[in-house]
């Protein structure tokens, strides 16, 4: 009994430590973010700061140093909404011919996606860049739609992915005692299969959001304009050499950077329920 | 009831975190990347674009898909079949 009890202790310790080593990075953005600059630049950390101040963010959101803030935050909004709406779409209706129906090249097809995948992405940088010149989509007034399409490249091959594992899982049945009752195809996908998928879209959608909104490379690639930055990219701007870095003001940047990924989540991880399907079919 | 799982996520694991760039670029910074702490993309961007060496740099690319493809062969193997036993 007392060994059982004293692993027991191990494991709630062990996983105490990894919460630890995963949240704490975490906290000290955020503390950074809030603590004067006498409390930021000190020998001894403070571990727990008991002096607060706002100056930070008032710096990140409207200092000489670092404009464009609310227009980066459109630019992102812009771009993530786009590609998250538009690759949904999408990948929903490819990964339901993926999952449902047998064609000739299938295989090849589910080889390609998930080949895509393992392109190194730095690799692709100047292939995308001259695609998306030769169609002057590089131009100024058209680069954020450019950037977007960089974006479905990749995610929308993984989004088709997850999606056909949710319609997978999706036994076949259900679909068929629908149209055993009298529905058409459509209405059994409509009524039957989009209800029971919908956690699945969620979770994709909350993946791509995620994946789009923390991009840094092609957007630092393609976005040469500042007023049509990114988050991302606007937030590379904080730090300059190592000795004369805000610090203070890059965290409350990456405070605010990352606010918004969590509301989202927040917002969004309670409709994620599974095993709605579980117990369907008998048998 | 787990294993199937594990598995995805392992193999998902090694194919996105084997082409890791902007952490260990950022982290370390462009100037201090020497050839002890290379990571394959970082490689690939030194050689491809940082020396302007593209044929190079696709090479590289090309490499790092074959170690990858066989790293994940497994699963991709087991991914194919998946759903066609329904």
């Amino acid at each position: 009994m007392t060994s059982k009890r004293a692993r027991q202790w191990g494991w709630d310790v062990l996983g105490l430590a990894l919460c630890v080593v995963i949240v704490f990075p975490v906290y000290w953005m955020v503390t950074t973010a809030f603590k004067p600059d006498a409390d930021v630049n000190t020998t001894t950390p403070v571990w727990v700061p008991t002096r607060w101040t706002l100056g930070h963010f008032r710096e990140a959101i409207s200092g000489f140093d670092h404009p464009h803030f609310w227009s980066s935050v459109i630019n992102s909004l812009i771009v993530v909404s786009i590609t998250v709406a538009l690759s949904m779409v999408l990948a929903f209706l490819a990964a339901v011919a993926l999952a449902k129906f047998r064609f000739t090249g299938r295989e090849v097809f589910i080889v390609l996606i998930i080949g895509i995948q393992m392109l190194p992405q730095v690799g692709l940088i100047i292939p995308l860049y001259i695609v998306l010149r030769n169609y002057h989509l590089t131009a100024n007034d058209k680069v954020l739609f450019g950037l977007t399409l960089t974006y479905m490249t990749f995610v929308l091959p993984f989004c088709v992915w997850t999606l056909r594992g949710f319609l997978a899982g999706i036994p076949k049945e259900l679909e068929e005692a629908a149209m055993v009752d009298g529905s058409s195809r459509i209405g059994a996908f409509t009524r039957i299969l989009l209800p029971l998928v919908a956690p699945g879209l969620v979770a994709t959608s909350v993946f791509a959001f995620i994946t789009v909104w923390n991009e840094y490379i092609f957007a630092n690639v393609l976005l040469q304009d500042q007023s049509k930055q990114t988050l991302t990219v606007w937030l590379s701007f904080f730090s300059g050499s190592a000795r004369n870095t805000d610090w203070g003001a890059l965290m409350a940047a990456s405070t605010l950077t990352a606010v918004p990924v969590v509301v989202f989540f927040l917002l969004i991880q309670r409709k994620i329920a599974f095993g709605l399907t579980s117990g369907a079919v008998k048998g | 009831m787990l294993k199937p799982i594990f598995l995805i996520l392992t193999s998902l694991s090694i194919i996105w975190d084997f082409g890791v760039f902007t952490q260990p670029f950022l982290l370390i910074g462009a100037a201090k990347q020497t050839t002890s702490n290379y990571l394959m993309a970082v490689y690939l961007f030194e050689e491809g674009y940082a020396r302007s060496d593209y044929g190079r740099g696709a090479a590289i690319s090309i490499l790092m898909l074959l170690i990858v493809a066989i790293l994940s062969f497994f699963y991709v193997r087991r991914m194919i079949r998946y759903g066609d036993v329904r």
